[in-house]
């Protein structure tokens, strides 16, 4: 067994993986495509939080939430202005734009906030004891608020009205349009809640790591993993894909060294040959 | 006979460009250019099958890898290197093609550009082969010597060039030839439609392969070719952002042809970025590369190559038309 301050990280790990991996799958199950920039948002949201509460002294928790938001409206831009107009030409124009917002989102990231790595101060610093753990305030501010929000985002889309229209929305979109409910509309609440948990994301992981224009890779890359795993387009999916990444990432860190980031691409390579459709997915009719 | 022609002349430029200007700088752009149109086709080939690959670059870093090792370590001439990366490369693209192809769509798409990051930690991780982040540094081939007349690859970057333009030309034929071939046909029916393709008894998973490995052979030797020309390989010199620029370069270029659209994509962005990098500030290369695929996807959904074609054919259709011709190719 490894140490309590290992698994401790892992939750930490997982919190992220999971609120990045949750958001690009709901925007996957409802709009069919990924969206390959996901991860140059979380990018644009850890410089907010950059900005706004390391340099100009706003509040974490302010911030936290302006960056949320900002972020998803971001997103609902980027839905509005061009993966809907492209939407009728299929599924390629649509995705190859995500993949060119990746470099123009660096671009600009480079350009305006510089290519230097930028340090977030601690938003709760301090440590505290459970028991005979001690952990940094800075994780389990991290666990807490990753659990509150997806509790919230579990109760949002299964117990309220909003929720139902989604999951109608991405069974069928046409059948759900004949009873009322506005396609457009629900894409676009989609893209906000699915790029504002980027945003949140982006918040909660600033003060632990540093921020540069390219740290977007690796959280795109593994929550595209966590989602093969967990299987395109089941939210519970991607908990489970995140979490079991997030663990055995830094288990296998702990033991192996910087040889386990291979780890996670075996287990997608195991899933994929055995489950194809991912372990929450449904298989392919 | 008339469809030779337009190749020919353009073979016949670039085969007197350098009596034009030996400028080393100038030179070079056209060589990396080469060295991406060879990358390129593969992924439009690729494309052109209804698969969508996210790790081209991965396969340029084994061929790299793969003639930087043998030659330095075995001291093996760069011309066997270069067959020896090809061959390497369309060896991995078997192993994998015949696991992710089963799959196909999106998940084709997220598991070769995983794939780009495996390359990349195993290439940073394994010390005792590839010396981690120090990278490699494989030598220019060397003089070669055909009675009076002296091939020299260091004083001068002509012999490169040379050696690039045979390259793509190889590459052009056989991406051509398997594009117009019975092959190609097949293609084209498996990306319009699939499930009619399979019921009509073409065996899709073999004909995927297949390009796939054409495909990964020549991105092996494009890879290997750079990194004789740089004179350095490492673990971050084909990574997943190479593979996006070739995406980049493919669609920018245009997919409704194998050959003329990667050359000119890669022509007007390898060559067009290089100037952006020395001449201007850092970011805007892709700040540059992001706007101009996101417009050409926008406005020019046939590329660059599309272009010359729409100017010419613009008084005669209706506006329309055109919407539906888009479409038509779109989908």
């Amino acid at each position: 067994m490894p140490p309590p301050v290992v698994w401790m990280d892992g939750l930490v790990l997982s919190s992220i993986y999971i609120l990045i991996a949750s958001g690009l799958v709901l925007v996957f199950s409802i709009m069919g495509i990924v969206n390959f920039a996901h991860g140059q948002l979380y990018m644009l949201g850890a410089f907010l939080i950059y900005y706004m509460f390391a340099r100009a002294g706003i509040n974490y928790f302010v911030s936290l939430v302006i960056t949320a938001v900002a972020i998803g409206v971001l997103g609902v831009a980027i839905e509005r202005g061009l993966l809907r107009p492209l939407a009728p030409k299929g599924l390629l124009p649509p995705v190859v734009v995500t993949l060119g917002l990746i470099f123009l989102f660096e671009g600009i990231a480079t350009l305006f906030f510089g290519p230097e790595k930028k340090a977030v101060p601690s938003a709760v610093p301090g440590v505290s004891s459970i028991g005979a753990l001690t952990v940094s305030n800075e994780k389990l501010l991290v666990v807490a608020i990753a659990i509150a929000v997806m509790v919230g985002l579990y109760f949002l889309v299964s117990h309220t009205k909003m929720g139902l229209a989604m999951r109608a929305s991405a069974q069928d979109p046409y059948t759900a349009s004949l009873y009322g409910v506005s396609r457009g509309r629900i894409l676009s609440l989609t893209m906000f809640i699915g790029c504002a948990l980027a945003g949140i994301a982006a918040a909660l992981m600033a003060p632990l790591y540093y921020v540069d224009p390219w740290i977007g890779l690796t959280p795109l890359i593994m929550a595209l993993l966590a989602i093969v795993i967990g299987g395109l387009g089941s939210v519970l999916g991607a908990v489970v894909g995140g979490a079991l990444l997030g663990f055995s990432g830094t288990f296998l860190i702990y033991y192996l060294g910087p040889w386990s980031e291979l780890a996670a691409f075996v287990i997608v390579i195991a899933v994929l040959l055995f489950r194809p459709e991912g372990i929450f997915g449904r298989p392919k009719a | 006979m008339k469809k030779v022609i337009p190749p020919a002349v353009g073979l016949v430029l670039a085969l007197c460009f350098p009596l034009v200007t030996t400028d080393p700088f100038i030179l070079s752009l056209l060589i990396e250019a080469g060295v991406w149109a060879i990358a390129v086709m593969g992924f439009v080939a690729i494309l052109r099958t209804g698969e969508f690959s996210l790790g081209q670059a991965a396969f340029m870093a084994i061929g790299g890898y793969a003639s930087a090792l043998v030659t330095i370590n075995l001291g093996i001439p760069f011309w066997f290197g270069l067959v020896f990366a090809g061959i390497m490369a369309a060896l991995v693209a078997l192993a994998l093609g015949v696991v992710v192809l089963r799959l196909g769509g999106i998940y084709f798409a997220i598991v070769t550009l995983v794939f780009g990051e495996i390359v990349r930690i195993v290439a940073l991780n394994w010390q005792g082969l590839t010396r981690g982040a120090t990278g490699l540094t494989p030598s220019a081939p060397g003089t070669i010597h055909i009675g009076s007349i002296t091939i020299d690859f260091i004083a001068s970057k002509v012999p490169f060039y040379y050696v690039i333009v045979l390259l793509v030309l190889v590459a052009a034929v056989v991406f051509w030839r398997a594009d117009r071939s019975r092959l190609g046909r097949i293609f084209r029916s498996i990306a319009s439609n699939e499930t009619l393709a399979e019921h009509m008894g073409i065996h899709l998973m073999k004909y995927k392969v297949i390009i796939f490995v054409i495909a990964g052979f020549f991105t092996g030797i494009a890879g290997a070719f750079f990194c004789h020309f740089t004179l350095f390989m490492g673990p971050t010199t084909f990574d997943v952002w190479d593979s996006i620029m070739i995406l980049i370069m493919g669609i920018v270029g245009g997919t409704s042809s194998v050959v003329l659209g990667p050359i000119i994509g890669a022509l007007v962005l390898s060559a067009g970025g290089a100037y952006l990098t020395s001449a201007l500030m850092v970011g805007m290369k892709p700040l540059v590369y992001g706007i101009i695929v996101i417009v050409v996807v926008v406005l020019l959904p046939g590329g660059l190559v599309d272009l010359g074609r729409y100017i010419s054919r613009a008084p005669r259709i209706s506006s329309l038309q055109g919407v539906k011709r888009h479409k038509k190719r779109g989908n």
